[in-house]
């Protein structure tokens, strides 16, 4: 489903200038965002307005015809939009196969047969499922991050939030990020990717907004945006 | 998941059931009436025994273990309140307490009555009212044998170190004299040890204790002479007028038949005072102090380690084992309230509202601050005057539980702040509630951090559950004074007893260690994260 946000601003307590300055952004359906922006610009606040972590004081959050306003509580989203965290906050008590079901048994009752069912496939989706018994201090990187997508995905989530999921890759795996988000993207989801990554971003969003300040100051197709800004 | 729902919940009820009846019938002894309005000697009879406190450590010739058998008490006061129990029909039930203590806790109304070389003195007739006099003891003084210049009057005791027992009329005349008093809470051994290896330079105590204890030791002289003399009476409840009469006639009854003369006599006790107080007949001219001739026979030359760990030790192991099963049974209900509170305290101190804050931080340093002594004291001595009066039992485990769950509160409180902030921010995105996330996500993690450091506590706590001697449990510790009071032995019941607490402590320590091993791959947080 697509996703409008509208006039959203956000102030720190202490800080001068708002975070996020009524900043606007839409994203349709099934496609992927990157969000660029030098640190500060309002990249994280964003994010975590977006996943529900942080209230925010004004403006509007419009997730598949469901809006929500600035008096929208924590976690009000409750899994209609997930985050896949920079560094990834696997749950190391839990087996691969149980940081995928948890969410889905102890927030929407799932019987256990059924989620372990539906992460398997998500698992198998993304490539990972030989790890499914696996903890994920035994994980690399990179299927780490694709736990932590899947463990989203689990509560099928209309938009996913990825904050910076190069960062904790080693080089040599970053094109694979660009090829999961595809993967993903094949499933209907919308995406929104927090990076400072240039050839992700090119390659493989369908659009970039480029924050300033607290407000988008530019958005377009890749190829136009990332031009403009290198 | 309901079977798993149960299991949560009985552990939390727990405490709750610590507190109900199985505790009860677990502990030896158990409160009874408040101390309003009292007939003792009407409800011993009701029970068909009188319970009479005393303190064992004590040691000879009063109430003590007998040294060849310690399963059995013996003593001149064992005797003297069997013969009492008999004149008022009843059985008598000797009743374990700590000695300076003994009077509150017949306030308190653990005991009928109170039989261990009571001074007849003002200050206790604050606490307890006192029969008419059974026995006068002498006072003795006694030095190091060859010491020139040891104090040999009374007059000589000006600053000089004496020892003596606490709240004692020796301990009076010694201080009225100038005297440094030392006095001791443990056995009567430890004072003339003390003195033969001349840490004190002179004794002043009661004959009877004199007799068994100095007399014995060929490195110890005995000054002639009298110092003093002290009454010895029977403590009974305050205002309690029916037991007073009841144990005043009955101790004049043996006066008259001559059973107090015999049993005097029998214990070499036998004194020009005493035979006045009584004013009846004298023992008969045959009479043999067999039980000071036991005595001197069992402990007057100690025996070599081997002998003593072949022929002494067998007899003491059922004592200890007794004394070892009470120590665990109380530490692992205390544990079970630690950790319980513990856990509630350290989620209202990180994750509760303000306010919550605050009392839990209050709390964990009131009872962290605070000695455990002070706190139990406070429990089995100060809630009855509210009108709350515990057991023992459940009184050692309330208090040795909260004061612990101070400690426990802040091994989680450090457990879940070892746990990332963006672990709960994973589990509230994934819409866990604040309490799933709690649960589910960071409290796995913290207990995990926790557990080492919450079996060291529950060794400490093991250790610790010594203190509940103090309210008339005799558990592991309190088992070993007294049999070292009784068998003049502290060295080598010292290893026994050692013995012990290593065999209760040493498998939670292996616990804690394989836990420890197994949990570390699991809990090991990526280098990355």
């Amino acid at each position: 489903m697509s996703i409008c946000v509208t006039d959203l601003v956000k102030r720190h307590p202490g800080a001068a200038a708002p975070a996020l300055a009524g900043l606007c952004m839409k994203v349709p359906t099934g496609k992927i965002a990157s969000v660029l922006g030098r640190s500060g610009a309002g990249k994280t606040t964003l994010l975590r307005c977006l996943s529900g972590l942080d209230p925010f004081d004004g403006g509007t959050i419009d997730v598949g015809g469901v809006t929500f306003g600035a008096g929208a509580k924590h976690g009000s989203f409750g899994g209609r939009i997930g985050l896949v965290f920079q560094t990834f906050e696997l749950f190391p008590h839990l087996s691969v196969l149980d940081n995928c079901t948890l969410a889905p048994r102890v927030v929407r009752g799932e019987a256990r047969a059924r989620a372990e069912a539906r992460a398997m496939d998500l698992l198998a989706e993304l490539g990972i499922e030989d790890k499914a018994r696996a903890y994920p201090e035994a994980l690399s990187g990179g299927q780490k991050q694709r736990v932590a997508i899947a463990r989203a995905l689990a509560m099928e989530p209309s938009v996913l939030l990825y904050d910076e999921p190069t960062s904790a890759l080693d080089p040599a795996l970053k094109h694979e990020v660009g090829r999961t988000l595809r993967r993903v993207s094949g499933t209907g989801v919308t995406q929104i990717v927090v990076t400072h990554d240039l050839p992700v971003a090119r390659e493989a969003s369908d659009l970039v907004f480029v924050l300033d300040k607290g407000r988008v100051a530019a958005f377009g197709p890749p190829e136009e945006v990332i031009a403009e800004a290198a | 998941m309901s079977k798993r729902r149960l299991a949560v919940t009985l552990l939390l009820l727990l405490p709750l059931l610590v507190l109900g009846a199985p505790a009860r019938a677990l502990a030896e002894e158990s409160a009874t009436t408040p101390a309003t309005a009292r007939n003792a000697v009407a409800d011993a009879r009701a029970r068909g025994e009188i319970r009479w406190g005393n303190d064992s450590q004590g040691g000879a010739p009063y109430v003590f273990q007998d040294p060849m058998d310690p399963n059995h008490l013996i003593g001149f006061e064992v005797d003297f309140a069997a013969a009492l129990a008999n004149k008022l029909g009843v059985r008598a039930r000797p009743v374990q307490g700590p000695w300076d203590g003994l009077l509150e806790l017949l306030a308190r109304g653990d005991f009928d009555v109170v039989i261990n070389g009571i001074e007849v003195a003002e200050e206790k007739k604050r606490v307890a009212d006192l029969s008419r006099p059974y026995y006068v003891a002498a006072m003795r003084l006694t030095v190091r044998k060859g010491d020139v210049g040891a104090p040999r009057t009374l007059v000589a005791l000006r600053g000089r170190k004496v020892g003596t027992l606490p709240g004692s009329l020796a301990a009076r005349l010694s201080e009225r004299e100038g005297a440094e008093v030392k006095t001791y809470d443990g056995g009567q051994n430890d004072i003339y040890d003390d003195l033969r290896i001349g840490r004190t330079d002179a004794v002043l105590l009661d004959d009877p204790i004199t007799l068994y204890y100095g007399a014995i030791d060929p490195a110890l002289e005995v000054v002639d002479g009298s110092f003093g003399e002290a009454s010895y009476a029977v403590g009974v409840p305050k205002g309690d007028t029916e037991t007073l009469a009841a144990v005043n006639g009955a101790i004049d009854a043996l006066a008259k038949d001559g059973t107090l003369a015999a049993l005097y006599a029998r214990w070499g006790l036998w004194n020009e005072p005493t035979e006045k107080l009584l004013g009846g007949p004298k023992p008969p001219s045959t009479a043999v102090a067999e039980a000071h001739d036991a005595w001197r026979a069992a402990v007057g030359k100690p025996l070599p380690f081997w002998s003593r760990v072949t022929e002494r030790y067998p007899a003491t192991i059922g004592l200890f084992a007794r004394g070892a099963l009470l120590s665990l049974v109380v530490s692992v209900l205390a544990m079970a309230v630690a950790v319980t509170l513990g856990m509630a305290l350290a989620l209202a101190r990180v994750y509760g509202p303000k306010p919550l804050q605050w009392l839990a931080v209050g709390y964990i340093e009131l009872f962290r601050g605070t000695p455990l002594l002070v706190q139990l004291t406070m429990v089995y001595f100060g809630l009855p005057e509210l009108g709350l009066t515990l057991s023992p039992f459940v009184a050692g485990v309330i208090a040795l539980g909260l004061n612990y769950a101070a400690a426990e509160a802040e091994n989680y409180r450090a457990g879940l702040g070892s746990v990332p902030a963006g672990q709960m921010d994973a589990a509230r995105t994934l819409g866990l509630s604040k309490l799933a996330a709690l649960r589910h996500v960071a409290l796995p993690q913290a207990i995990r951090v926790a557990l080492p450091p919450t079996t060291n506590d529950f060794i400490a706590l093991l250790k610790d559950s010594s203190l509940i001697s103090v309210v008339t449990l005799t558990e592991l510790t309190k088992t070993y004074t007294s049999l070292a009071s009784a068998m003049r032995d502290h060295l080598g019941l010292g290893l026994v007893v050692a013995l012990f607490y290593l065999g209760l402590s040493l498998p939670f320590a292996r616990l804690s260690r394989s836990v420890e091993e197994r949990l570390g791959s699991k809990v090991r947080r990526p280098a990355s994260a």
